[in-house]
């Protein structure tokens, strides 16, 4: 491996190693619509009602019910839902908020409260 | 600077993690000082790595290597030749420039794993050819793993600094 003989080339190193470290994930990213769904999800959670999956697919508007369901998946793959079998009939499963989720909501609480501070 | 810091750090590990020594001196279930080797090669380049070779070489004082200079110097060589092939190896096969650029977190993580392969596959032959290991496959799986539980508790107590430190300088003078 070569040795940058330019100091500035060694800061330029500097500089993206930064970046890297800088960009290590600490909360498993979302993209606009997982935030839709999953903010859709809590509105409903917080009534204290449960979701089914079929309700969860056609919870937010102008989007496609195979949409959601695929974004209901990668939910579950980022570990922020997980889906719960209905005591009686196993047929019917629940979208259940995972501990995670609960630290993202209580994450977008204290920013909230940060940001009306001030 | 490197070979300070990579004697600080070592010293520090057998200070918080000694109770995790798998071998004793030798190999950690949690290996901080494979950032500090990771780091300071993708900084530095061979210069890092020659860094690398003289803390190493006085780590060696004190440990079952002190009596024999070849083995000293195996290992001392050993250590900072490996991070250099692998960093070598990766920025290769990952197209990343001279100067670092391309390098993303993911790719930090490529990094990270290539590196534990290159310490750890010619650590643990060197101490079976030199007999202080009975074969060389027992310590590859407590030493891979320590190394990237090191590099990972590194990688991410220097980004909770950053953050830290975006924050403090951001914040509103009065």
């Amino acid at each position: 491996m070569k040795t940058p003989k330019d100091p500035s080339q060694t800061y330029l190193r500097f500089l993206n190693l930064v970046s890297a470290i800088r960009g290590l994930p600490a909360f498993p990213a979302l993209d606009a619509l997982e935030e839709r769904i999953l903010n859709g999800l809590a509105a409903t959670w917080a009534t204290g009602t449960k979701v089914t999956v079929l309700e969860a697919m056609e919870l937010t508007l102008n989007t496609s019910p195979t949409t959601v369901h695929r974004r209901l998946k990668s939910l579950r793959q980022k570990g922020l839902i997980e889906l719960r079998e209905d005591e009686v009939d196993s047929r019917i499963k629940y979208v259940m908020p995972t501990e995670i989720a609960k630290t993202y909501f209580d994450k977008m609480g204290q920013c909230l409260d940060m940001a009306a501070r001030g | 600077m490197t070979a300070c810091v990579w004697v600080i750090v070592f010293r520090l590990n057998t200070w918080f993690f000694g109770a995790f020594e798998w071998a004793e001196l030798v190999i950690n279930w949690i290996f901080l000082p494979a950032a500090v080797r990771l780091l300071s090669v993708m900084l530095f380049g061979w210069r890092g790595a020659l860094g690398i070779w003289f803390g190493t070489m006085y780590l060696t004082h004190g440990t079952v290597f002190e009596s024999n200079l070849f083995e000293a110097l195996g290992v001392a060589t050993l250590s900072a030749l490996g991070p250099l092939v692998a960093v070598s190896l990766t920025m290769r096969h990952l197209k990343i420039q001279l100067d670092l650029q391309g390098l993303t977190a993911n790719r930090l993580v490529v990094f990270a794993v290539v590196g534990a392969l290159c310490n750890v596959i010619p650590h643990n032959l060197f101490f079976w050819i030199i007999g202080i290991a009975a074969n060389p496959f027992d310590g590859v799986f407590p030493m891979f793993i320590g190394d990237i539980l090191g590099t990972v508790i590194v990688f991410y107590t220097l980004r909770s600094l950053l953050v830290a430190l975006e924050r403090f300088m951001q914040r509103p003078s009065y």
